[in-house]
């Protein structure tokens, strides 16, 4: 039975079980429009122009079910976090398959208003705050549609006005299962004004069977307020991701994310941004490394919808072994956004021959005092500079090291939440299996070597 | 300031929208198999012609318009077109320029195209083609001597079929897209060359087309082969009358390079372009095509793209010998309510390949300027190169400028770049300008100049100098 009548099903069983974790009327209602439009546009094929090189019909063979009860926080997914974070202290929220453990969560501060997406619903959040984002569940991604029909839990953050949040907040997506499931949760962040954090979304799964893990994070990100949110997948094995993230900027608001993928099995991040206010700033940055039996898909939308923004975006990707890589950078410049700004970059290493990337980095661009510029490459390690450092007794091993350290590190050094930086240096090395000379510091060993 | 610039532009009158009073045959309206055994016995093609052109018919009634582009139309009606029209007099080719209608000498005269062989200074062999008939080609008998063929397609399909039937429709099937599958069933004329091995072809070889019939589409189709060592240059140019209904004109392009040949093909397309509300004009659906079969061959585009109401084209290249070269050299105009979604595929398949791409587009107005690529880089295809440059420039706040490229790299020892700009003239390079004494108007002039000089030189000096005189006269003074 294919996925699509799987849920048709579904409809009239479990989806009932689902609604009724919800007493509010309006949003049962929401829910069951939201199936309705997955239902009608299905599993997306390589015929949707936005999936074109995205083929996951493969989902209509794996048996899926849903899951709607509440686990345990198991200790693997609870000691992913706790090995980089070395003790220092932090905001942790678990969410384990789609639901928030509660009893595991460590707050570090009472600033930080939790609660989860039901019980916000329940006390009065509106369904409108979601249509708010309507821009962006446009026809093309069915999986928003489905994760807003079938969403079991998530949390809803607020970031109080004038309070800066300097320890990061982490939340953690962990999947563990026996059987094939589909775990969707909708998470809401807002920052009100003059506020920062700095938020790490990290996903971990322990599953022995297929997972789709399909995420909705809506951000907000009020007048004057700065966010950095870094987002990790690595390793990930069994997990089908579909990570969308929706965030909305306001009047002089900045927005600094890092992707990182490494060594994952099928990831599919969608990163929606659209500017509501003058004057924002928003830098996209993504490192991914691909390997034999990895996917990963960057789709990104940048919308400047009003004037004076700034767009930075910079995606560098290493593909080794039949490992197969996408990017799409849509920047989207409205009629009256003049003073634009936009940058985007998307560079691949290929360091084999059966390794595969598509690029696509687009422009639409309807106001005409913009400066827009997108660049694209592909290429292999430079023999000529492999070559000049070994001729000056350097390694081959190291040689390709520095290299491959001086192509990613400009992305690394971005990102600013320490303990994250250095476990994704150690984790980089460790793939491309190279010596620990990847650190950024230690190139000034290599000299003291030779 | 730039209202007033911006008026200007858009008032400035399309030269060649006059039309030619002559007595036209048409076929009737509409489209089904007796359309084209209409076609096919009026072409007087051999049998084997119909049953390509019946296939592609059956073919393209299975087939679905394309919606990807970034232009938007009101639907076609595809029945209310007539498929075939001839000026009356021209029921044979006339054998030399004293049997052709004076009307039409005077047309192709008053288009700049000299027909006239006497008119030798010009150096340009011509291929005229009015709506569906070729009426005359010039210089036939000297490229002969070198065994050089230059007649319409038509003539090649009677007196060349072996060569015909060996490369027509091996670079665009007719199962290639929907356009090509209607152009491949219905048309009715288009120029023909074929240059024998080891010669440089002594002049630059042209067809200029004209539509002059109204409801009617032109469906020409082109065909260039190049034999080893064989060098060619062939330009091609369009013009339509001024017309308040939307005509459709959907060509095929094939080129064929062999061993070591080039294949040089320069466009200069100034259909009607609608006039400034947006009415009337032509829909151009083209599929252009070339393939560098044989080793170390070459096959360059370029193209000055001012017309039309809506531009569909992606002239490209497949890469199949080794060693060989792909270029395209785009200049694309937009003004008024024009649309152009336009680009190029380069796909590397053989080692050593080479491509560059140069896209220059110019927004004005209320119109929308897409460039749309794709490079690919097949798995054998090592070493393969490829570089790529789109740049637009937008004149006016009410047009747009979009750039969809899409890159597919397969091994690892290939270099890809793409890179892409989009601005307005900069205050900063006005006032520049301006400090030292050079008119706005000059400025712009310059700046746009030195914008599209990369595609220019690439032009050959004949059309160069059309090309930049349309330059000047669809952007004078565009910029506030």
């Amino acid at each position: 039975m294919s996925l699509i009548n799987k849920i048709d099903e579904l409809l009239h069983s479990e989806f009932n079980i689902l609604s009724s974790s919800f007493s509010n009327k309006e949003i049962i209602e929401f829910r069951r429009n939201n199936l309705e439009k997955f239902l009608k546009l299905g599993i997306p094929t390589f015929k949707n122009e936005d999936w074109k090189y995205t083929n996951m019909t493969f989902l209509n063979d794996i048996p899926f079910s849903f899951s709607f009860e509440r686990p345990q926080l198991t200790q693997i997914v609870a000691d992913s976090v706790l090995s980089f974070l070395n003790g220092s202290p932090s905001t942790i929220l678990p969410i384990f398959n789609g639901k928030f453990i509660e009893g595991s969560a460590v707050l570090a501060s009472d600033n930080l208003l939790v609660t989860t997406i039901n019980s916000a619903f329940e006390n009065g959040l509106s369904k409108e705050a979601i249509d708010d984002y309507n821009k962006f569940y446009n026809n093309s991604n069915p999986f928003i549609y489905l994760n807003f029909a079938m969403f079991t839990e998530g949390l809803y953050i607020t970031v109080p006005s004038n309070t800066n949040f300097v320890q990061p907040i982490i939340i953690i997506l962990g999947y563990s299962s026996e059987t094939p499931f589909i775990s969707s949760s909708f998470n809401f962040i807002k920052l009100e004004e003059n506020s920062s954090a700095n938020i790490t979304v990290i996903f971990v799964n322990e599953s022995n069977s297929k997972v789709l893990g399909n995420e909705t994070l809506n951000i907000n990100v009020g007048k004057n307020s700065n966010l950095e949110l870094n987002i990790l997948q690595t390793d990930l094995k069994n997990l089908i991701t579909v990570n969308n993230v929706n965030v909305q900027l306001s009047q002089n608001s900045s927005f600094d994310s890092n992707t990182i993928t490494l060594h994952s099995e099928f990831v599919r991040n969608n990163l929606n941004i659209a500017f509501e206010g003058q004057y924002g700033s928003v830098k996209l940055n993504g490192i991914y490394f691909v390997d034999t039996g990895n996917f990963v898909d960057n789709h990104t939308l940048i919308m400047h919808d009003n004037p004076n923004c700034i767009s930075d975006e910079n995606f560098r990707g290493i593909l080794e072994g039949r490992g197969k890589a996408v990017f799409t950078g849509k920047i989207y410049v409205e009629r009256d956004a003049q003073k634009t700004n936009a940058y985007q970059s998307n560079k691949n290493i290929l360091l084999s021959d059966e390794a595969r990337i598509h690029t696509r980095p687009q422009l639409e661009i309807y106001a005409d005092d913009v400066k827009c510029t997108h660049g694209a490459t592909a290429g292999y390690l430079d023999q000529d500079m492999l070559f000049y450092l070994k001729s000056r007794g350097v390694s081959h091993i190291k040689a390709k090291s520095l290299l491959l350290n001086s192509f990613v590190s400009e992305n690394i050094e971005k990102i600013k939440f320490n303990e994250l930086r250095d476990f994704i240096k150690q984790k980089l090395a460790e793939k491309l299996n190279l010596q620990d000379i990847f650190f950024c510091d230690s190139i000034l060993n290599v000299s003291k070597d030779s | 300031m730039e209202n007033e610039i911006l008026k200007e532009v858009t008032e400035s009158e399309y030269k060649y929208g006059f039309i030619t009073q002559i007595e036209q045959e048409y076929a009737p309206k509409g489209l089904n198999e007796d359309i084209i055994r209409f076609i096919w016995e009026k072409k007087k093609e051999p049998p084997f012609m119909l049953e390509w052109r019946l296939r592609a018919f059956r073919h393209w009634q299975s087939m679905q318009e394309p919606h990807w582009a970034k232009v938007q139309y009101p639907p076609i009606d595809y029945q209310d077109i007539h498929y075939y029209a001839a000026p009356k007099k021209h029921q044979e080719k006339p054998k030399s320029l004293e049997e052709v209608d004076p009307e039409i000498l005077k047309t192709f005269e008053k288009l700049g195209i000299p027909l006239r062989e006497r008119e030798r200074l010009a150096g340009v062999a011509v291929d005229a083609v009015l709506d569906s008939v070729s009426v005359a080609t010039t210089f036939k008998e000297k490229l002969e001597e070198l065994g050089i063929i230059f007649c319409s397609i038509n003539e090649a399909i009677r007196n060349y079929p072996d060569l015909v039937q060996k490369y027509l429709g091996t670079v665009v099937p007719y199962t290639d897209n929907f356009f090509a599958a209607l152009n491949s069933a219905v048309f009715s004329d288009g120029s023909f060359v074929y240059i024998p091995k080891g010669v440089r072809c002594p002049m630059e070889l042209s067809t200029y087309f004209r539509i002059n019939a109204s409801e009617t589409g032109q469906f020409e189709r082109t065909l260039i082969i190049a034999d080893e060592g064989s060098y060619v240059s062939y330009l091609e140019g369009c013009t339509a009358p001024i017309r308040d209904e939307n005509q459709l004109h959907a060509a095929v392009v094939e080129l064929i390079a062999l061993k070591n040949a080039e294949i040089k093909y320069s466009t200069v397309q100034n259909w009607f372009p609608g006039d400034k509300q947006g009415k009337g004009g032509i829909y151009n659906f083209v599929t252009k095509r070339g393939i560098c079969l044989g080793e170390n061959s070459k096959i360059s585009w370029t193209q000055v793209e001012t017309g039309s109401a809506i531009t569909w084209k992606y002239p490209s290249c497949i890469l199949k010998g080794d060693n060989s070269t792909g270029e395209f050299y785009s200049i694309a105009v937009t003004n008024n309510y024009q649309q152009a979604d336009t680009g190029t595929k380069m796909i590397h398949i053989g080692k050593n390949t080479k491509s560059r791409i140069v896209s220059k587009g110019i927004a004005a107005g209320y119109s929308n300027n897409s460039y749309r690529g794709l490079v690919q880089i097949s798995k054998k295809a090592a070493n393969a190169r490829n570089f790529s440059q789109c740049d637009s420039l937008l004149l006016g706040d009410k047009c747009g400028a979009h750039t969809f490229p899409y890159i597919d790299v397969q091994n690892n020892n290939s270099i890809v770049e793409h890179e892409a700009t989009t601005s307005k003239i900069s205050e900063e390079i006005m006032f520049y300008c301006n400090q030292r004494g050079i008119s706005k108007e000059d400025a712009i002039e310059l700046i746009v100049n030195g914008f599209t000089r990369e595609v220019l030189n690439n032009l050959p000096m004949e059309f160069a100098v059309e090309a930049q005189k349309l330059l000047a006269v669809s952007l004078e003074g565009s910029v506030g």
